[in-house]
């Protein structure tokens, strides 16, 4: 029995590891899931912090009443005010400019006469981009309530009275998260996405060529013609589609730690992943991974031709994505809320990546139910395996 | 030997009856041909034969072993080769060879020279290390009557095994089926081209309409129609009520 599910496995692996696409598939998948992933907020980050400090251009109408002290606040964040002719607000809501900012006359006066003083800031956030309407304003605003807290204190001090009573609360935060708790929180949203795209993507295209693209090819017949029995053939299909998703699995979560840890200190701020989360979601992978294997099989054996079961394949996709997505906002409120498959696994390696403590049951019930969930599948899949239907589809 | 008794096979609640109560025997050092005219029954007859599709009623019996009670022993006894000619393109020649072999218990070196015996016996030499990936029809054939072949089996059946083959191809496959019968082996073949079957068979069972309404030498079929050709004799046995009945029975499975 065993030599029979090791010949089919062995000549279904050297026939993917031939096949240019699904090589391509197993190695390039990983690639670009993992590094992306990896690289992908990490470097957004750097980016806002950087477009932060940059030298910002905002549209006014009114610049001759403006205050030399606002104009000096405005420059110490980097932010000139251009002169603009025309229609401002039409301009902005027209998205031409993401933000402007009219100053009324007589705002100077009402500031030095210590009256509370009129500034009009217009903006459309759907302008431009996340670098755009929206950015712009909050970097004025950031700069126009910094001025205007500088205004009130110098009003106060004047009176001599001490300018903290203008805050009556004086709150200092302080970070205390670690580098690798700061890396687990972007990896806890991003790992159970990338564990629901890659269980899903990483054995699809094996499943569908060792089932219906065999019955495609003519090659199913003169396989059910030799002694090997049901068991065997599926078995020996199963474990090369197991071992070909293996491949992406691994190399997914290698190349997202490895990506995490040598991306620049400058776009990281220095957050590194332990090694330990990585290991935890290839262990998580790995049984849910055959479980959705054989989900791909059972819609493969029962189509005719490749292109119809990539088409009945499709729901696995989303079945598979949608419960980790899951998993990475609403964590499990009970033990066997693990032992669901896909949202089971996606949770207890969200929780991994921030560090947060897991019962050791934890694990325990997401391998099993995965475990559980692949053998139901293999014997409804078994069920399914019935030769005269899957060649004449009689 | 192969023993059909009975078969029957209908489909669509019965309506049309495909294979309706076959029986004839193939004895070993023989060739026994089905011939029939299309969708006679004949391959559905050695999909039965072949375990792939189960029988309604009626039982195959493989050199003793009953296919129905014990299909994986009786598969073992057989050596099938389909109509359907599809290949392993990634796989060389050689590789899928062993492939089959291996099912059949073949390993090692026993294995290997199985394997070369095969090549040399189909002339295979010059496409054995090749990937199959852009192989001709006759190619492609080669491979499917050598992966029937390779464990050595007792019975051999071979579902029109000329069919687009050039003519050297057809004339060594002719050769090779031959020997196998002068070998010991049980033949059964099916094919659509009456000279060949008159040369090569020694029973035929010419199958109408899903039942077997002839069976004998190619002599004894003209003898019985009083034509000197077996394709008359042919056109005679599976012309007129059983011819239009077949007619009939074909209409009906294309729709169904």
């Amino acid at each position: 029995m065993w030599g029979r599910i090791t010949n089919i496995w062995g000549k279904e692996l050297t026939d993917s590891l031939r096949d240019k696409k699904a090589l391509r598939q197993a190695l390039l998948i990983p690639l670009i899931i993992g590094i992306f992933y990896a690289a992908f907020n990490p470097w957004i980050n750097s980016i806002v912090t950087a477009k932060a400090k940059e030298p910002l251009v905002i549209p006014a109408q009114g610049i001759e009443y403006a205050s030399q002290g606002l104009l000096d606040a405005l420059k110490q964040q980097q932010i000139t005010l251009q002169p603009y002719t025309g229609d401002l607000q039409g301009a902005i809501s027209r998205g031409d400019k993401g933000a402007g900012l009219i100053i009324p006359a007589g705002f100077s006066d009402n500031l030095s006469q210590e009256k509370s003083a009129t500034l009009m800031l217009f903006t459309n956030r759907t302008s431009g981009g996340i670098f755009g309407g929206g950015f712009s304003a909050d970097r004025l605003n950031l700069a126009l309530n910094s001025y205007s807290q500088a205004v009130s204190s110098s009003r106060v001090q004047a009176r001599n009275i001490d300018p903290t009573v203008l805050s009556p609360i004086n709150l200092k935060t302080q970070d205390l998260a670690t580098p690798e708790q700061l890396a687990g929180v972007f990896a806890s949203f991003t790992l159970p996405l990338i564990i629901g795209t890659i269980v899903a993507q990483g054995g699809l295209f094996i499943a569908i060529d060792t089932t219906a693209g065999e019955k495609e090819r003519g090659t199913l017949e003169s396989l059910l013609i030799t002694p090997a029995s049901d068991v065997e053939v599926l078995t020996g299909k199963l474990a090369a589609v197991f071992t070909m998703t293996c491949i992406p699995i691994v190399l997914t979560f290698v190349g997202f730690w490895i990506t995490g840890n040598i991306l620049p200190e400058s776009i990281t701020n220095g957050a590194r992943l332990p090694i330990t989360v990585p290991i935890g979601a290839i262990l998580m992978s790995l049984p849910l991974a055959l479980f959705v294997d054989v989900v791909l099989m059972i819609m493969s054996i029962r189509t005719r031709s490749f292109k119809d079961a990539q088409s009945a394949a499709t729901p696995v996709g989303l079945g598979a994505t949608v419960p980790a997505m899951l998993a990475a906002f609403v964590a499990p409120s009970s033990l066997a809320m693990y032992l669901i498959p896909v949202y089971g696994p996606a949770a207890l390696v969200s929780s991994l990546a921030t560090g947060t403590q897991i019962p050791a049951l934890a694990f325990v019930y997401a391998v099993v139910g995965s475990l559980a969930a692949a053998a139901v599948g293999y014997l409804i899949a078994l069920r399914f395996f019935n030769r005269e239907r899957m060649l004449y589809g009689v | 030997m192969i023993q059909v008794r009975e078969l029957k096979k209908y489909y669509g609640n019965g309506t049309i009856k495909a294979v309706d109560g076959v029986s004839f025997d193939c004895p070993d050092s023989q060739i026994t041909g089905l011939l029939g005219p299309n969708g006679a029954g004949k391959t559905t007859t050695l999909r039965m034969i072949a375990g792939l599709i189960k029988p309604m009623e009626g039982t195959v019996i493989i050199d003793g072993k009953d296919v129905g009670r014990n299909p994986q022993e009786a598969r073992r006894l057989l050596g099938v080769q389909s109509d359907m000619t599809g290949v392993y393109p990634r796989l060389t020649s050689r590789e899928q060879l062993s492939y089959y072999g291996r099912f059949y218990g073949l390993k090692g070196k026993e294995l290997q020279s199985r394997v070369q015996a095969v090549i040399d016996l189909l002339g295979m030499q010059e496409i054995a290390d090749r990937r199959a990936e852009g192989f001709s029809r006759g190619q492609r054939q080669k491979i499917v009557i050598g992966r029937a072949l390779v464990h050595n089996p007792c019975n051999i059946i071979m579902d029109e095994p000329t069919n687009g083959l050039d003519v050297m191809a057809v004339r060594e496959t002719r050769q090779t089926i031959r020997e196998f019968a002068q070998q010991g082996r049980c033949v059964l073949f099916s094919t659509h081209y009456m000279d060949e079957a008159e040369r090569l068979c020694d029973h035929i069972a010419i199958i109408v309409g899903g039942k077997i309404i002839a069976f004998g030498t190619p002599a004894a079929l003209m003898q019985q129609t009083g034509k000197q050709t077996l394709e008359d004799a042919f056109v005679e046995l599976a012309g007129g009520a059983e011819g239009m009945q077949q007619s009939e029975y074909s209409r009906q499975l294309q729709e169904a």
